[in-house]
């Protein structure tokens, strides 16, 4: 009896987005971004393809860092509050993407103004020609105040824009149609609701091409698994043939990786633990590969060091399409 | 394939009569199909209806034992592709590499210092994989009867040919240690595993294996582990995922073994990164060549993760969980232990960046509704973990007011008669948190 | 202590402080209406503080100057006078009469629970000298074959009667799940025993006389309602006060009944002497309560009942006031959360007697659904709140005069009501096509938020709601709205429906598809748009002719029991089959339960009927 074939053609494939527009396409990025297009589970190339690797994009913020992690912070340290050198460091670092997290809007935070907020994004396209995701605070009202702003000024530049969230995505949604952004849609960890989500957004004209989902986000560890298990669900979904489940899928390890006892403690508390230089963006590495395991295709990361780190891992997972190779 | 309860219903005598201790033929054909029960219970089922359901439900993959006694390692008997289609079952060993030339003490002390606790759970390298890198038998055997006496953990011994393990495999027997020649296995290991009765290693690609494996099973030896030998990641996953599901969604029985990955990387970041991706994906054993917490612990931890029960709802730690560094003044939330309800309430006390204590009551993982609905979230409950934890002496006069949700309003009364103190009712859903502490909370405190 | 008066009925109680108004008033017997069950949800509740100082923050929040919630507000360290505006003390008590399809003449039929047969016996004589009993008993096994019960007190006056009788006696029986128990024995009456069949909702109770003649259903609110919406509520009052909590439920349903007897006797022009059997059904609790069974372990862990199968007793013991020689059946339970009203309906609508699988879904308070054909029958809960009964919603009311009961757009919102009356709150019809009006027109979206800004939506205290009839068009002088916590209630209780049955039905490998008829029962209004609940998801999207709406099958099943002991026999067997599925633990009801807990539904694919219409 011959080994059997297992191979499975699904009926269903991740919709392709692209991030970012270059001067013939009305922007002006130096390149864009192309995530999904998967007709298999990730990187089982014996049976689909997996067109585009994934993409990583580097957080940068104008609120301060105090509350980053050492490990990371010690990358930063000399860009932060310059968000134009940040991004530049990003390119050099690597980056595909660059993520500009908004929480300096928060009231808490410093509470910049929308206009401040609008400069900041066009600061940031003016010093690096990478594609560019811009990611709201945690509260409506702030996001509600600032995003449609930051949504113009980056008009033409076909950014993502997150996040819309079930309560609160009217907003959101009317100004990335209006200026022609991708849009995140984040569901906390849940299937249904981030079809809900969809259908809601849908209803209020965005097209489901448009979407990117966040189903939120938890490290290694730390909530990781609930995540990883909701985007290999849907991703099931997705690919056989569920049009609500055909969205990429980005998560925001960066920010998660300092609830992680494991990863940040110092040496002198945790000695059993071993280097913490090491620990620290290893565990950010291997929360994204985890994610990318799953079906995740867009990480936003913090540590450049495990930028580099998950890169190579990747590499050496990702089955390069024949023209590409 | 699934049996659905039905099918089983329809093998049953269908009479009601509750011998099996269940009410009806429906429900316990019901719990067989969830296997809450064995077939065997019934005792009026007809010797066809078992055999009927016998050939379906057998597993799938063989249970493979490496090692003997309390640290024995059970893997195989995985029954799905993803963990949420039930769960996985038996956690992957995770072993690490030690050559028979190395400093076996320091090596010992070094894995020793790898078997970790977290989260009350034991989550430590659990397998040892010893190499014959002198190529002498007897130095082998030396150094795993070393290791052995040193961890008592399950081992895999791995040499370049059959004759150099047959030292070890003899001498070792007792310890049921995982056979691996490299590029295995030739008729001789086949020989040595069927007289030891000790598992072996089948190394290749799919169809080797699938010849290698009839091979081995005609010569009397039953419990094999696959292994894809030396491939990029990239292949290794391939050869998992494939030979998984020849084994579930074919019943392909050749294929139907648990699967040792070992991360090849030389860097060890990328070998770190490649063995926690084993984790992931389908191995049974993953073998690391690295020994230092570092590189380890990110792996262990994946494990763990994996690993856990998707349908057992998660509960936290019932405790006073203290966020945004909380004084005496801050606000003392109450709510249920189930994992989602509390990270609900985390998340948006997070986001309101008011400092703040949440109390977990121990409601076995369930919601409130649903805990109050069982009396488990009333007002003893709360009382009871309320004084328990001793919150109240961290709060000042005034602030001593538990927030208990908004669903259970009802119970506000009892519970302040219960704690003679005021209790304040919160919003109904997390949702409402951020709200409720700039608006009702100030003017409710403090007096 | 201090002293809280109730006005105008000049009632007083102690009561601790801390205690809340509204239990102050239920220690005090004061009813008071509160739909929610004390929540501070449905403002029903509202009293007037006339003197002293009181706690809480039941004031406020949109209430008039003045006007407290008495849940949410408490007895401080003053004596109270709490005065109950008129519309706070119409706990309704009213009992509302419908005519039915009157029975035929000679009804009821030979075979019920409790019959008269004209016997004649033949004297005793100097060779045929048995007693009389067995004189009696051999000529009734003639007629019957069954072992025969004779209690003392019809034992006493046998010789005297039978012989006054002149041996041309009438003989009413009993059926008694052990044989039969003669409750008279007497000169030929030519009158036959009459009958009432009840339904203990945890809502609102019916109740049907089986009498020549008689077309009468009467219905009121369950009183049990001001000790909380749910069964769970009403459990926990017990738990509470374990002295006087369940006597005084008990009290409450059996006054209630008693209401209903007299309203029923009333309209027929019948003595209570000639009802000789009380025939009821009703979810496990509310039998529980009915019988003053200490209910507390139905909703603990493991779940345990008292009793699911209950034998017959008599009227005094159970304090209602029929003949008292008649006898009170209790129709059976299956489990704890799976009631006799469960039983009554799969014997109501003949859902075990299918040949091929089909579905019995009440809409009452818990939710129960049954699925099945002659193979196999099973149920479970879905614990889907009273919300589809009309309880814990801001306008909510259950189908009586005056209940919006359908609601269509012609550009605006229109609706009628109940008898056309003005309206005074709205009912299950009323909601279903409410919630399948506004996502139509856009008003919410299709988790069920309102759009700000789309007509009729307004903001007050920071929340949206919506106004269906304002208060110059109402009854009780108060806007008819529709609230976004209503919503959510709504939207979960027709959520946990869906999300039950497709879970029963996945455990049975089955679909929605692969059913005959879905029969939807429930006391929520007569006028079910199937569209429309097909629309909100309520029922999956089947071709409509497999919809059924069949009413109040728990009274249906108890009517049937009472004209036909046969039946008493098949609710047993019923009862005895049926396979309980507690769903409460179930991996995957949770994920049913949020991918339902939308309009229509997460997987629009599986509503391609609701998609087609809305493109
Ligand atoms: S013992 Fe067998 S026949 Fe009896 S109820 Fe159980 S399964 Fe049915
Ligand atoms: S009982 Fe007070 S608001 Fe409902």
């Amino acid at each position: 009896m011959p080994v059997p074939d297992v191979s499975e053609r699904l009926s269903g494939a991740i919709n392709e987005v692209t991030i970012g527009a270059t001067e013939e396409q009305g922007g002006s990025r130096t390149r864009t971004v192309t995530i999904g297009g998967e007709t298999s589970f990730p990187m089982l190339s014996f049976e689909g393809r997996y067109p585009h690797p994934p993409a990583f994009a580097l957080q940068i913020t104008a609120a301060d860092v105090d509350d980053w992690h050492a490990e990371a912070k010690k990358h930063v340290a000399d860009v932060a509050g310059d968000l134009e050198k940040w991004a530049g460091k990003c390119e050099e670092w690597g980056a595909d993407l660059i993520c500009l997290d908004l929480a300096a809007a928060h009231p808490d935070s410093g509470g910049r103004s929308p206009e401040q907020c609008a400069d900041d994004v066009k600061r940031v396209l003016g010093a690096s020609g990478l594609p560019l995701v811009v990611w709201g605070t945690d509260t409506d009202e702030v996001d509600n105040n600032i995003l449609p702003k930051c949504t113009q000024a980056a008009a033409g530049e076909n950014c993502l824009f997150g996040t819309a969230k079930e309560l609160n995505y009217r907003t959101l949604a009317a100004s990335c149609l209006a200026d022609s952004h991708k849009i995140i849609a984040e569901a906390p960890s849940d299937i249904n609701l981030s079809k809900q989500l969809h259908i809601l957004l849908k209803d209020v004209g965005v097209n489901l091409q448009d979407i990117i989902m966040h189903p939120t986000t938890g490290a290694l560890g730390f909530g990781m698994v609930y995540i990883y298990t909701t985007i290999e669900r849907g991703r099931i979904a997705g690919l056989s043939g569920d049009t609500l489940m055909q969205q990429p899928v980005v998560v925001n390890i960066g920010k998660e990786i300092g609830r992680v006892k494991e990863a940040v403690s110092p040496e002198e508390e945790s000695p059993q633990w071993g280097k913490v230089q090491v620990r620290a963006p290893l565990w950010e590495a291997a929360t994204a590969v985890g994610y990318v395991e799953a079906g995740a295709e867009l990480l936003v990361l913090r540590n450049p060091e495990a930028l580099q780190q998950a890169k190579t891992a990747l590499e050496a997972l990702w089955p390069k399409p024949p023209e590409s190779a | 394939m699934a049996v659905t309860g039905l099918d089983i219903y329809k093998l049953l005598p269908q009479t009601n009569c509750a011998d099996c201790g269940v009410p009806t033929c429906l429900a316990f054909a019901m719990k067989v199909a969830a296997k809450q029960a064995a077939l065997d219970d019934c005792p009026h089922v007809s010797e066809e209806s078992k055999e009927a359901l016998g050939t379906a439900s057998q597993p799938p993959q063989k249970l493979v034992t490496i090692g003997s006694g309390d640290s024995a390692l059970k893997i195989g008997n995985e029954t799905v592709m993803f963990r949420h289609e039930e769960k996985f079952h038996h956690p992957c060993g995770i072993a690490v590499l030690v050559n028979d030339t190395d400093d076996l003490d320091a090596k010992a002390a070094a894995i020793k210092n790898l078997f970790l606790e977290r989260m009350g759970q034991n989550i430590g390298v659990d397998v040892v994989a010893v190499r014959c890198g002198s190529g002498d038998g007897q130095k082998l055997k030396d150094a795993a009867m070393k290791m052995q006496a040193a961890l008592n953990l399950p081992m895999v011994l791995i040499a370049e040919s059959a004759d150099k393990l047959q030292a070890a495999a003899e001498g070792l027997a007792e310890a049921r240690p995982l056979l691996w020649e490299r590029n295995g296995p030739s008729d001789a290991l086949v020989e040595l595993g069927a007289r030891t009765g000790l598992p072996i290693v089948v190394e290749g690609d799919l169809d080797k294996c699938d010849g290698d494996v009839q091979k081995a099973r005609q010569a009397g030896i039953e419990e094999m582990v696959l292994c894809p030998g030396e491939v990029t990641p990239r292949g290794a996953l391939q050869f998992l995922t494939m030979s998984r599901r020849a084994a579930l969604k074919r019943t392909y029985r050749p294929l139907g073994y648990p699967v040792l990955a070992y991360a090849w990387s030389q860097d060890p970041v990328q070998l770190s990164l490649e063995a926690c991706h084993y984790v992931l994906k389908y191995g049974s054993i993953v073998v690391l060549d690295e020994d230092r917490p570092e590189y380890v612990l990110p792996v262990l931890v994946a494990r763990q993760s994996v690993y856990v029960d998707p349908q057992v709802p998660v509960q936290v730690e019932a405790k006073v969980h203290e966020i945004n560094e909380p004084h005496d003044k801050s606000p003392l939330l109450v709510t249920t232990n189930f994992s989602l309800t509390y990270y609900c309430v985390l998340g948006e006390v997070e986001a309101s960046r008011v400092p703040t204590r949440i109390l977990t009551v121990d409601t076995e993982g369930t919601s409130v509704l649903t805990a109050w609905a069982a009396d488990k979230f009333g007002p003893e409950q709360i009382k009871e973990a309320i004084e328990k934890s001793g919150v109240f002496d961290q709060l000042a006069e005034g602030y001593q007011k538990p927030v208990i949700p908004g669903l259970v309003a009802v119970i506000s009364g009892e519970l302040s008669e219960e704690l003679g103190r005021k209790v304040i009712v919160g919003p109904r859903e997390a949702g409402g948190i951020r709200r409720f502490f700039n608006s009702e909370w100030p003017t409710l405190v403090g007096s | 202590m201090p002293v809280v008066t109730f006005l105008p009925a000049g009632v007083s109680v102690e009561a601790d402080p801390g205690t809340s108004l509204l239990d102050a008033a239920r220690q005090a017997n004061v009813p008071i209406r509160n739909d929610c069950g004390g929540q501070g949800i449905c403002t029903r509740c509202q009293v007037e503080v006339k003197r002293g100082e009181v706690a809480g923050r039941g004031s406020g929040g949109g209430l008039a100057e003045g006007r407290f919630l008495a849940c949410r507000t408490l007895v401080a360290e003053s004596d109270l006078e709490v005065y109950l505006p008129e519309e706070t003390r119409e706990v309704e008590t009213e009992v509302t009469l419908r005519r039915t399809d009157p029975f035929p003449a000679d009804y009821p039929p030979p075979g019920a629970m409790v019959e008269t047969v004209e016997l004649d016996l033949p004297a005793p004589n100097l060779d045929d000298n048995v007693s009389d009993s067995e004189r009696l008993v051999r000529r009734l096994r003639k007629w019957r074959d069954a072992e025969y019960h004779i209690p003392l007190g019809v034992l006493k006056d046998l010789p005297v009667r039978l012989r006054d009788a002149q041996w041309r006696a009438d003989v009413t029986v009993s059926v008694e799940p052990w044989g039969s128990r003669i409750l008279r024995v007497g000169r030929p009456a030519r009158k036959k025993p009459y009958m009432v069949a009840v339904d203990i909702g945890t809502t609102a109770i019916k109740a049907q006389l089986l009498a020549p003649e008689a077309g009468w259903v009467a219905s009121c609110y369950n009183s049990q309602v001001m000790f909380g919406p749910d069964v769970i509520s009403r459990i926990i009052h017990c738990q509470r006060d374990e002295e006087h909590g369940c006597p005084a439920l008990k009290q409450l349903v059996v006054q209630d009944i008693e209401r209903l007897i007299a309203a029923l006797l009333d309209a027929q022009g019948v003595e209570r002497e000639d009802v000789w059997a009380l025939v009821v059904s009703g979810n496990t609790t509310m039998i529980h309560l009915f019988l003053g069974l200490y209910p507390v372990w139905i909703r603990r862990e493991p779940y345990v009942g008292c009793a699911y199968l209950l034998a017959p007793v008599r009227p005094e013991d159970v304090g209602v006031n029929i003949n008292p020689a008649g006898r009170v059946f209790c129709l059976p339970a299956v489990s704890s959360y799976v009631g006799a009203d469960i039983t009554a309906g799969v014997l109501a609508t003949g859902l075990g007697d299918r040949k091929r699988p089909s579905a019995l879904i009440d809409l009452g308070t818990n939710g129960e659904i049954a699925i099945g054909c002659e193979e196999f029958l099973v149920c479970c809960s879905a614990s889907a709140g009273p919300a589809f009964e009309g309880g814990g919603s801001a306008s909510g009311t259950r189908a009586r005069p005056g209940a919006v009961e359908s609601v269509w757009s012609e550009g605006t919102l229109r609706w009628r009501t109940v008898g056309d009356e003005p309206p005074v709150g709205i009912c299950g019809t009323g909601y279903i096509d409410l919630l399948a009006t506004l996502v139509r027109e856009r008003i919410m979206d299709k988790t069920g938020r309102f759009v700000a800004g789309a007509p009729g939506v307004v903001q007050r205290d920071d929340e949206f709601l919506y106004v269906l009839a304002p208060a110059e068009q109402a009854a009780g002088g108060r806007d008819i709205i529709l609230t976004q916590a209503d919503v959510e209630n709504l939207v979960r209780a027709k959520g946990a429906i869906y999300a039950a049955g497709s879970v029963l039905l996945e455990s049975l490998g089955m679909d929605w598809g692969d059913l005959e008829t879905i029969m939807l029962a429930g006391g929520f209004g007569d006028r079910l748009n199937k569209d429309n609940a097909v629309t909100i998801g309520l029922l999956p999207d089947v071709p409509r002719e497999r919809i059924a709406f069949v009413g109040n099958t728990s009274l249906q099943g108890a009517v049937m029991v009472a004209q036909d002991a046969a039946n008493y026999w098949k609710a047993r067997d019923i009862a005895g089959k049926m396979t309980y599925f507690e769903l409460s633990t179930h991996p995957d009801f949770m994920d049913r339960f949020v991918s339902a807990c939308f309009l229509p539904h997460t997987d629009t694919e599986k509503f391609p009927s609701v998609s087609a219409a809305q493109e």
